[in-house]
């Protein structure tokens, strides 16, 4: 890898402020950083790497009311936590299908949800296709090899976003806290990556109490379960009343640049029971407006087969 | 051989280097001489196509640092011409590694642009760029061999089939080690541990490559992170070179990238016509296959057709090979080399034809697979096998997977969960595990009646020194303990035990031990009988757990440390050439008559498959060897379930895949190119087997036995077949092949 500078910086503020100007980067886990630096991914690296893991206190799990979780926390924690567990199921499900046991041990919540696309074009050694995302002119997956491509929402690049995480924090509402601002976790995705500014450090999750009579549920398909990538994923929260399926969202991973609402389910699902029938139809409505590149028409089998089986383990 | 054996096969008899595998400190090529020395790395091709116009390292030799660079025109082994991605031009040596690859982005190569062929479609078209292995085009006729007369098993056949594959998986090999050298020089002497499955011939090949004698080179090889036929590299040339230009020690790493882009498996597919009476009797083959060889003419593609060719009872075949070659990474040897491509092809016609037939698959293989009554039929001249037990090995996989209680139908039964089951089993007259030439050994018995082997080989796969071990103190009658390694993989002083590969090493090399052993035995039983009062002939004496005695009274005895302190020193050697000829009569040949040495295997699977994803999970894994004769059991048992560990990776999970337009691979690495963990193997569902069917030839009656196992992933993908009705059109078999084959892409 290229040469680098390393802080270790004990504060946010001291963070932010080597971060400034662009040419530094947050290193936590390091699990996404140094396989992008090893492999010469990008055409520059950061001058300087700025360690937030010095910053105490940022990787608390508490709840108030509502979970808050550090973003230092690690996703072995989150998986395993009690408080996690107790009303926001689907965070641990998702933290726990992160990576191997090693990567959780050493990947934290705020770097899974800010990590690179695993686009093969995007990943290739040496910078070998200078594409969209790294300021090219061509998303390379849509003349190549797009197996593994966004099917909703690809635009101008068609990587997914690859964050187990998101997927059921999307589910459930949840919001990003940064050195600078607060926002809907929605927000921090934009189809080439996240709108985090170059000094801005996400500090905290926040993710309210589920509304009573609120079901939960993370689906994850991957080729190897031992710690691929989502194929596809899919994480729902639903809430039920005396007429049925009273609310709910339903959030589509590993299809889609950021991750997906699939409105068209969650209307489908609204307003009736959850059986095999209703869950197959809303899943048939979760890849509305699917745009099937050369290879990759396979994932809406996969998208669907996800969100059926969330609706019903949720139910 | 032995009528009773005290150590082959024995429980609990250890890995001799377990030890130092478990801790750590068995040597690497890359992990000795830790102090001061060199480091290099390469700089590949980034074209799939390409003339090296210039190279200016101006630049990476002003870093701090930076030692050397060396381009084409320095390297014995390198062109300016590049035909695929990831051939190595030109390399870097530093004083880190890290600045070593630094500085091979800070070398500018101008680069003539050629145009490329990546795929082997493109390689065939009519106006296809020329790829450069071949002057005259892109394609070579490898093989064609006739049997009997097609035309008429044609015209006996009551119904013939007609099958065309889709091409079967491209793989890298996943060594957890790639090709590293560390290299030195003194005076005009050339020193070198290199991570090879061949000291012997890498010392060949420095001699060769810098006009040395060979006495003036010395290869060193003890830990060696895997081979599966691809443990050999290009490296040894390139550190030797720079540790001659700096005078220093030199290490060369190869990262994970460069080792994907070296020697691959080939893909294979095949047009196969099949003739067949009623009752299931084959009566004509005709295998047409292809394969993709990459950028290498001499791909050893032309084992595909064995698996028909020597597995099925046949009069009439014909068998023809055609080469293809792309500007892709050249495809060397892959564990067992062209029989997966084999097995993932002819399975597939066998199991249509079942079908058109209305017979089992099972059944109808049963029916035709070859026996110790048939002569093995791809010689021209008629040989017998050395062993031919497919229909003994077949049922015990029946028994293993319950194949009786659990078959139908193609697409016929569904699980409660509501997916569907299938199950299979195939197998084939597997040709490696027999013996090759040219092995020699040395056995070194020392005053207490303890000894050493010396081997030329490395520690590639795990268990065959012991195995060599086993042999020997078998043939001397000692215990397993006292027998020990010695050096191992240094040219300098052991004898050539030649190239791991064809799972020929237990047996040829141990073919080699053996002799080594008698001659051991030999000096000892003179020592011993000149001891005894009164005094014996050495053919009057035998030897067994430690002891030497007398046939006709065994209680007369003397132990193998009382006749070594009196022996002056007793080293037993072999410079063998043990073909492959009967060791006891079958059926009308005799002692000393040529056979062929073939390996029975045969894997069943059990696979569920979910018709909403396309997943496949394994739910029984049965895998069986003939093996002839079991020498270290441990290692057998390892052996045959790293085998089902094979299957599975080449079935579910290995791929390479290319991006077409530059020749590029886009799975280069651990995770894209999946290699599957524990958590991914069903091991608790695998059923490892091992038959002993005494084969007619080599030592003991054992035969190799790493390889054979690799081609029966074509059990998973029958499985599948008849789970689903339908074939996946390429392996491996990842879901959206099969949901492919379902009809849902």
């Amino acid at each position: 890898m290229r040469q680098f500078s390393h802080i270790n910086a004990t504060t946010v503020d001291e963070a932010a402020s080597a971060l400034s100007g662009g040419n530094a980067a947050i290193l936590a886990g390091g699990t996404d950083l140094l396989g992008i630096e090893k492999d010469f991914v990008l055409s520059t690296s950061p001058g300087t790497l700025v360690n937030i893991k010095t910053i105490p206190d940022m990787d608390a799990i508490t709840d108030d009311g509502a979970l808050k979780i550090g973003s230092l926390a690690k996703l072995s924690d989150i998986a395993s936590s009690s408080t996690v567990m107790s009303k926001w199921a689907s965070v641990a499900q998702g933290a726990k299908r992160v990576g191997t046991p090693q990567l959780r041990n050493m990947g934290t919540l705020g770097g899974n949800l800010a990590q690179e696309c695993r686009c093969w074009y995007f990943r290739g050694a040496d910078n070998y296709w200078n594409c969209f995302r790294k300021g090219g002119t061509l998303c390379f997956a849509t003349v190549g090899n797009n197996t593994y491509n966004a099917i909703l929402g690809g635009q101008v690049c068609f990587a997914v976003c690859p964050s187990d995480t998101a997927i059921p924090l999307t589910a459930l509402g949840a919001t990003v806290v940064t050195n600078k601002r607060s926002m809907p976790i929605e927000d921090l995705f934009v189809v080439l990556g996240t709108s985090l500014d170059d000094d801005e450090i996400i500090t905290e999750v926040e993710v309210p109490a589920p509304a009573s009579g609120t079901v939960q549920s993370f689906q994850k398909f991957a080729i190897r379960k031992s710690f691929d990538f989502a194929v596809a994923s899919a994480a729902v929260s639903i809430t039920l009343g005396d007429m049925g399926v009273s609310d709910c969202k339903i959030v589509l991973g590993g299809v889609a640049p950021v991750p997906w609402r699939a409105t068209a389910a969650e209307d489908e699902l609204t307003n009736g029971p959850i059986n095999e029938t209703t869950a197959a139809a809303a899943a048939a409505k979760a890849t509305d407006g699917a745009l099937k590149l050369t290879d990759n028409g396979w994932l809406v089998y996969e998208a669907q087969a996800m969100v059926k089986r969330a609706i019903l383990a949720a139910a | 051989m032995a009528d009773e054996l005290f150590v082959l096969g024995k429980d609990g008899n250890r890995d001799k280097q377990s030890v130092e595998c478990v801790c750590g400190t068995i040597e690497a090529a890359d992990d000795v001489f830790m102090g001061k020395k060199l480091h290099a790395a390469g700089k590949m091709s980034p074209h799939a196509h390409a003339r090296v116009v210039s190279i200016d390292a101006s630049k990476a030799l002003a870093m701090d640092g930076v030692v050397d660079v060396i381009g084409p025109e320095d390297h014995p082994q390198w062109s300016d011409v590049l035909i695929y991605v990831g051939q190595p031009f030109c390399a870097v040596a530093a004083t880190t590694l890290a600045i070593a690859r630094r500085a091979l982005e800070q070398i500018d190569v101008e680069y003539e642009i050629r145009p490329a062929a990546t795929t082997p479609e493109a390689a065939m078209a009519s106006n296809a760029p020329l790829v450069g292995i071949w002057p005259e085009g892109n394609t070579n006729v490898r093989t064609t061999i006739d049997r009997g007369d097609l035309d008429a098993g044609f015209a006996e056949a009551d119904v013939i089939t007609e099958t065309s594959t889709g091409w079967s998986t491209r793989h890298q090999h996943h060594m957890i080690e790639g090709g590293n050298t560390t290299a030195w020089w003194n005076g005009d002497e050339c020193y070198a541990w290199v991570s090879t499955q061949n000291p012997h011939s890498e010392h060949r090949g420095l001699a060769g490559a810098f006009g040395l004698k060979q006495n003036q080179v010395r290869v060193y090889t003890h830990g060696n992170g895997g081979g599966f036929g691809s443990g050999r590299y290009a490296t040894q040339a390139t550190a030797a070179l720079l540790a001659k230009r700096t005078g220093q020690v030199v290490s060369y790493h190869s990262d994970r990238i460069e080792n994907m882009h070296s020697g691959q498996q080939f893909a294979t597919r095949a047009d196969i016509k099949l003739g067949a009476k009623l009752d299931g009797t084959l009566t004509a083959i005709e295998y047409k296959y292809m394969s993709d060889q990459g950028a290498n003419s001499r791909a050893p593609m032309t084992g595909t057709h064995n698996v028909p060719q020597s597995g099925f009872r046949c009069a009439n075949a014909r068998f023809e090979a055609l080469g293809i070659a792309t500007n892709t990474p050249p495809c060397w040897y892959y564990r067992c080399v062209a029989h997966p491509g084999g097995a993932w092809t002819f399975n597939q016609a066998m199991d249509d034809m079942a079908q058109e037939l209305g017979m089992d698959p099972y059944e109808f293989r049963m029916k035709n697979w070859v026996t110790m009554d048939d002569d093995s039929p791809d010689e021209s001249s008629p040989r017998p096998f050395s062993h031919a037990t497919l229909r003994e090995i077949g049922p015990r996989i029946a028994e293993a997977i319950g194949y009786d209680s659990k078959k139908h139908a193609n697409g016929a039964r569904m699980l409660p969960d509501g997916r569907y089951h299938g199950i299979a089993i195939t197998g084939h007259m597997d040709h490696h595990g027999g013996l090759s030439s040219g092995r020699a050994a040395i056995v070194h018995l020392r005053g207490d009646g303890t000894g050493f082997i010396n081997a030329g080989i490395s520690r590639t796969g795990g268990g065959t020194v012991s195995s060599h071990c086993h042999i020997v103190a078998e043939r001397l009658g000692m215990n397993y303990e006292d027998i020990n390694v010695g050096d191992y993989g240094n040219t300098g002083v052991t004898a050539d035990g030649g190239m791991q590969a064809g799972s020929t090493n237990a047996t040829s090399t141990g073919a080699a031990f053996y002799v080594a052993a008698s001659d051991a035995r030999e000096q000892l039983f003179a020592q011993a009988a000149s001891m005894f009062e009164p005094a014996v002939n050495a053919e009057d004496l035998d030897a067994a757990e430690g002891k030497i005695f007398q046939k006709a009274d065994p209680t007369q005895f003397l132990t193998h440390a009382e006749v070594c302190a009196r022996a002056s020193r007793i080293i037993g050697h072999a410079s063998n050439n043990w073909g492959s000829t009967l060791t006891r009569p079958v059926k009308g040949y005799g002692i000393g008559d040529n056979a062929r040495q073939r390996v029975p295997c045969a894997t069943g699977a059990e696979v569920a498959v979910d018709p909403d994803t396309g997943e496949v999970e394994i739910l029984t894994l049965a895998y069986c060897t003939d093996i002839g004769r079991i020498f270290f059991k441990d290692g057998a048992y390892g052996q045959a379930e790293a085998g089902c560990d094979h299957v599975m990776a080449q079935a579910k999970f290995w791929d390479q895949t290319w991006d077409a337009a530059t020749g590029r691979s886009l799975t280069a690495d651990f995770l894209t190119h999946r290699f599957p963990t524990s958590l991914d193997l069903p091991i608790e569902n695998y059923h490892p087997l091992l038959h002993e069917g005494d084969s007619a030839v080599g030592p003991f009656g054992g035969t190799g036995m790493g390889e054979p196992c690799a081609g029966n992933h074509s059990a998973i993908q029958c499985a599948i077949f008849n789970a689903i009705g339908a074939w996946p059109d390429r392996g491996p078999c990842e879901p959206w092949t099969v949901l492919k084959a379902m009809g849902k892409v």
